[in-house]
């Protein structure tokens, strides 16, 4: 994952560091939101809240992570609260079924029934395992990658990652 | 599919997963010409955010100011209470002056005879 050289970035108007970050990390941005609000249509709104998110907090960034560590967190946040916005007073069940019958009506979704039952599936997992999925499946990333991201050692994240598909797999019957 | 049902394996499904997602054709290029991320767009974002938080300070003020003088006025009830009324002596004196100037002899006579003090004026003023 590209990364900005801080020395130059930091020193640029804002706006051109926004053009630089819509240039760079729409694409990863959206694959991170994509599978937290399922359809397009949705992706397409948090997208843009998270980038005016990221242009309203871009001077108070104190370059002591990595950007997109930081771009990742206000994506994350800025997905579940959207879900939370959309599906007030629902339990986190309540939303994850609701999230799950979207994705058969999306337009951009063309995924068969084993398609949503492994949605189903992953759904159902820790938070923690759904996010340590989604980026790698979604974002394409390695577990080297991935540490960097959630600022956890490669080692738990693949304890975490086979414990993980060890579920699915019960989940959906699939033989080891 | 049927392949993969009889021989699934996870990796497999997972990459499908991904393919599944569709995305509008030329989304990414269209994305920075959104309204949204256009500079003079986002610029319009922040009179609606000191706006919000505008209202809410007024709010605050006006509460503040509706406690201030709410208090203010307990206390000077509460002195008056405490001290009498807010005329001084001086101001009484002064009044009463006035009232005993604005009146003549005949009139506080008519006042004796009507309220039945005849009696007690002349007990007063007068020796039997």
């Amino acid at each position: 994952m590209r990364e900005p050289d801080f020395d130059f970035f930091k020193n640029w108007p804002v706006d051109k560091q926004m053009e630089w970050i819509t240039k760079n990390y729409s694409k990863d941005l959206y694959w991170v939101i994509r599978p937290i609000v399922k359809t397009h249509e949705n992706a397409d709104d948090v997208l843009q809240n998270t980038l005016i998110k990221v242009y309203r907090n871009l001077p108070n960034f104190r370059y002591n992570s990595k950007l997109f560590s930081w771009l990742y967190r206000i994506a994350v946040n800025e997905s579940f609260n959207f879900l939370k916005k959309v599906n007030k007073h629902k339990n986190l069940e309540m939303i994850n079924e609701e999230v799950i019958s979207l994705l058969a009506d999306d337009p951009y979704f063309n995924g068969d029934e084993i398609m949503i039952r492994l949605e189903k599936a992953i759904i159902k997992l820790p938070k923690r395992q759904q996010e340590i999925f989604r980026l790698k499946y979604f974002n394409e990333l390695t577990f080297d990658q991935l540490a960097d991201i959630l600022g956890v050692s490669t080692g738990s994240l693949k304890a975490s990652y086979h414990l993980a598909v060890k579920k699915i797999k019960k989940e959906l019957n699939l033989s080891s | 599919m049927n392949e993969m049902k009889n021989n699934p394996n996870i990796e497999e499904l997972l990459s499908k997963l991904k393919e599944s997602y569709q995305i509008p054709e030329d989304y990414f290029n269209q994305l920075e010409n959104k309204a949204a991320f256009k500079p003079e767009t986002r610029k319009s974002f922040f009179p609606r955010f000191y706006l919000k938080w505008g209202i809410a300070a007024s709010f605050i003020l006006f509460l503040g100011l509706g406690f201030y003088f709410q208090n203010k006025k307990t206390e000077s009830l509460n002195t008056e209470n405490e001290l009498g009324p807010k005329y001084t002596n001086q101001q009484i004196n002064l009044k009463n002056k006035d009232f005993l100037e604005d009146i003549d002899e005949e009139s506080i006579e008519d006042y004796i005879v009507e309220n039945g003090l005849i009696e007690e004026f002349y007990d007063e003023n007068f020796d039997n």
